[in-house]
């Protein structure tokens, strides 16, 4: 058994070395490496450092923090896309281009669903030359196996490029906890994905765009994560059109078909299984059931069979017109039924998170996550994010986590209401004032008695 | 009295030496009716279902009638009984194979009787070899002249590493403290092997146990905390318990202790409440939530109603983690008892008549049926689930209590929580119906189950499918 011994070894080892290499000659690397020059040089000028100021009550203490990230500029005129989670809650943005000038940015939109977001540069101060900025590609025709390289600026004016190759092109993420993406798959390559480059530019070799860095894994090696190009330009149009995606509901849960023909013993039954109905919603109204298969949407057939099948579904039921009546074809116990259903906006729209800050308050508008955990049935109302340790809302009682129903007898059903109700108080100077408030899902009141405060 | 001898003896502390020579009669007189309780802890095996992991777990135990009943701390079984009891509760069977060793170091087989979550003791008896055997015990004495710097001592079982030695102390009652329930604070600078330890007066006479610290964590805010490192022992007075040695739980013949609730949840009438709602009394209780068909729903009460005195006792909750004040004076009532409350609603005060009855049982007491074919266990569905899910209380299903990891059920994705509401397309009405259910559908060799189970309110299909 001495096989792998001495010479013997290092032979198998030639062997596979070249075997790993195989189709490249000494000249293959080489162009290889000239192409990877060639196509870092072309989007490394559009690449920009974002230092967002954020705001930060994790403690229930309002503190700055300052965190970074990356984002490309994308067209002549400024505009960079860049991910939701690098300049969300930002009171303040500043890019660092790639000849050391910093400039003032804005977010002009930004979509927590997707991870997208485009902010524009201000471009007074830019002198000179036309600014550089990144070719889209089309990301629906990327092969696993094809190189890609991960671009970055981690620190002001550091870039960073690493290459691998497209591991996966339809990784689905369960629609639980944080990591929810439910309308898209992701890329995944083993290009080195981490918090410096994460929205950054996904690049292939011929210099273009197929995605935006998203996510690494924690203490996981060669797993990264990208929004794919065509997704994200396609938000970023929306966006570029108002500062929000509005989306539409019909309140379906979801679940691939595939146990469900096993089950049956159907092996051709196609569509989508219903799982269960949001409280209220339009597919309740309509007489969907959990249970029932859906076929079509406005004749367009559907079929789920594994969970990387549903975010495209899902896209397609949140791009219904809003309060047009949407025919659905479904089967139920062996029988067709036809159902039309209204769709309505969704309920869960995406706002920044506001502070009230003479009550030391952080809120935000309730999403999808908050309202099942909370167990809550109901769409109105707002959620408590933070709540700042010795004011006011602490001591009378709120909490993170809590949802406030009403302020002074008045029902507050969004952030907007929210907002208004703070700004009347504010002038309107009353001796109290009462919140009813949801404490998962139990009733609660806290009261703040002005009169005893020195304004 | 030659084994006594064996033992390690600690005297700590500063005694005087008048008080010395005494203090060793009575630890004499009382070490003998102290012993080392061993049992198995039966927690729920997450890899094979109906199976569980064993633990081996050593207790103090009080000897506290002649017959051979041991009190214990209720933490030997740490299952909810009852919706007022709440504990942490880890699916976990009874405990078993429990063993008494007494002083003369001769051990005993036992049995668990049961145990009281408000009290904080649980009960065992020891299997007599003969009938005619007669055990030494201790008699409880009343503790309301104890205060603060009275002279207590303690007698304990160190640890493993001392080998379950006894452990014996004096202490000066630190603190009394009345609300919500009277207890004693002493200072610990021992740590024995558990809590169960008997407190003695100077004269030897028993006054109460040492019982486990309690945490509620539920109504703590930033800068609420205790220093941690200093550590207090606290004592649960006779009261607590004298009753249950008279009469103690028996979980075999389903009398478990019947805990009075009023079927609320609620906090307390801050000073801001107090004068937004122009309440007439300094403190109460706001009701947050009235439980249905709850002894508070029965009389009438809705959520924002302030109970301002109940009985006699005018309350005078200010703060949430006062609120249990309530609750222990419901506590003290029998079910079936009528209570008075004086409520305040709306600006008005009104007289309302509350006729308790027993809380309802909780989920670990709930009946079970394992379906180990399937790998999992399903118990009857307890209204503590449904109010906490604030589900309807004519919610049909079974609840999943265990799933086997590695299982059908466990790799179909069936949770613990979930409740079972159809099962292949078939409504569920209860434990029973399930289990035929599921039974006739193992009997025709049917391969694939479709459940539709409820969790978060949210409903979803899981197949589990037996040939995988």
């Amino acid at each position: 058994m001495d096989f792998f011994t001495g010479k013997t070894f290092s032979t198998l080892f030639v062997i596979v070395l070249l075997f790993h290499f195989n189709g490249f000659s000494q000249g293959d690397s080489k162009d290889l490496q000239q192409e990877i020059m060639k196509a870092r040089d072309m989007v490394i000028p559009a690449l920009v450092h974002i230092e967002p100021v954020r705001t930060v009550f994790s403690t229930g203490e309002k503190r700055h923090a300052l965190v970074t990230g990356s984002g490309f500029i994308f067209s002549r005129d400024g505009y960079i896309l860049t991910n939701h989670h690098v300049v969300e809650n930002a009171e303040k943005l500043t890019c660092t281009l790639y000849n050391r000038k910093k400039l003032p940015a804005e977010i002009i939109g930004s979509d927590p669903s997707t991870d997208v977001a485009v902010i524009r540069l201000n471009l007074e101060e830019w002198e000179g030359e036309t600014l550089p900025y990144a070719e889209l590609g089309n990301s629906d025709s990327l092969e696993v196996g094809q190189f890609v390289l991960a671009l970055g600026s981690p620190l002001g004016l550091s870039r960073s490029v690493s290459m691998g190759v497209i591991s996966s092109i339809d990784r689905y993420f369960e629609d639980r906890g944080s990591m929810i993406s439910p309308y898209n798959l992701w890329i995944q390559t083993d290009a080195a994905i981490n918090p410096g480059n994460s929205g950054g530019p996904l690049i292939n070799l011929d210099g273009k765009v197929i995605g935006i860095n998203a996510r690494g894994v924690f203490l996981a090696e060669n797993l990264g994560f990208a929004i794919p190009i065509n997704l994200a330009n396609e938000m970023a149009g929306k966006l570029l059109a108002g500062d929000t995606i509005r989306r539409s509901w019909i309140g379906l849960e979801l679940q691939p078909l595939r146990e469900l023909k096993q089950y049956l013993k159907k092996p051709d039954l196609s569509g989508v299984l219903v799982s269960n109905l949001d409280p209220g919603s339009p597919a309740i109204k309509s007489g969907i059931r959990p249970g029932d298969v859906i076929q079509s949407i406005n004749e367009l057939q559907i079929n789920v069979n594994y969970e990387e099948d549903l975010p495209a579904v899902r896209k397609i039921l949140s791009e219904l017109p809003v309060s047009q009546e949407a025919n659905i074809k479904l089967w139920r116990d062996g029988k067709i039924k036809k159902i039309t259903v209204i769709p309505q906006p969704d309920p869960f729209e995406y706002h920044p998170e506001f502070e009230a800050e003479d009550w030391g308050l952080v809120v935000k508008n309730i999403n999808r996550t908050i309202f099942y955990l909370q167990g809550l049935t109901q769409y109105d109302g707002i959620y408590i994010s933070a709540v700042k340790s010795g004011e006011f809302a602490e001591r009378a009682g709120l909490r993170p986590g809590d949802v406030i129903k009403s302020i002074n007898q008045q029902k507050i059903h969004d952030i907007k209401e929210f907002k208004q109700m703070y700004q009347e108080i504010r002038e309107s100077d009353p001796d109290f004032i009462f919140f009813e408030i949801l404490r998962q899902a139990t009733p609660y009141f806290a009261a703040i008695d002005l009169r005893k405060w020195v304004k | 009295m030659k084994f006594l001898q064996l033992f390690l003896i600690l005297f700590l502390g500063f005694i005087p030496s008048e008080i010395m020579s005494g203090a060793h009669k009575i630890f004499q007189k009382n070490r003998d009716k102290i012993c080392l309780v061993s049992f198995y802890q039966n927690i729920a095996s997450d890899a094979r279902i109906g199976s569980f992991d064993k633990i081996k777990q050593y207790r103090i135990g009080i000897l506290v009638d002649p017959t051979g009943l041991v009190m214990v701390s209720n933490d030997v079984y740490p299952v909810s009984m009852d919706l007022v009891s709440s504990t942490g509760s880890l699916p976990s069977g009874l405990p078993s194979d429990f063993k008494v060793t007494l002083s003369d170091n001769n051990e005993h087989s036992a049995t668990f009787l049961g145990k009281d979550d408000q009290a904080k003791v649980a009960f065992i008896r020891i299997e007599k070899e003969n009938q005619t055997d007669s055990f030494p015990f201790v008699t409880f004495r009343k503790t309301e002249s104890v205060q603060i710097g009275d002279t207590l001592f303690v007698l304990e079982l160190l640890g493993p590493s001392y080998n379950y030695s006894p452990l014996f102390t004096s202490h000066l009652v630190n603190a009394v403290l009345e609300s919500p329930r009277r207890k004693f604070l002493i200072n610990n600078y021992l740590p024995a092997l558990s809590a169960g330890g008997l407190v003695t007066n100077v004269n030897g006479e028993a006054l109460g146990v040492t019982i486990n610290q309690s945490f509620d964590f539920s109504s703590a805010r930033p800068g609420d905390f205790d220093d941690f490192h200093k550590n207090y022992l606290e004592i649960a007075p006779s009261e607590w318990f004298v009753e249950l040695i008279a009469d103690p739980p028996d979980i075999e013949d389903n009398q478990v202790a019947q805990k009075s609730w009023l079927g609320i949840q609620m906090q307390a009438l801050t000073k801001e409440l107090k004068n937004y709602w122009k309440v007439p009394q300094e403190g109460g209780v706001v009701i947050d939530r009235v439980f249905a068909e709850s002894p508070a729903a029965e009389a009438g009460l809705h959520t924002g109603d302030v109970i301002l005195s109940v009985n006699d006792s005018i309350l005078k909750v200010v703060e949430d983690n006062e609120t249990a004040e309530l609750r222990n004076i419901i506590l003290t009532e029998k079910p079936g008892t009528v209570v008075d409350l004086t409520i305040f609603r709306n600006g008005k005060i009104l007289p309302r008549k509350v006729k308790l009855t027993a809380a309802p049982k909780a989920i670990g007491r709930a009946e079970s049926y394992p379906v180990p074919e399937l790998g999992f266990e399903m118990r009857e569905l307890t209204r503590d689930i449904l109010y906490q899910e604030d589900l309807p209380l004519n919610t049909p299903g079974v609840f999943v209590y265990q799933v086997d990891r590695a299982s059908p059920a466990g790799i179909g994705g069936l949770e613990t929580g979930d409740i079972i509401q159809e099962i292949n397309e078939n409504p569920v009405s209860g434990l029973d119906d399930a289990g035929t259910k599921i039974e006739k559908l193992l009997e025709k060799k049917q391969k694939i189950f479709m459940l539709k189970v409820l969790s978060y309110r949210q409903s979803r299909f899981v197949f589990i499918d037996l040939e995988k």
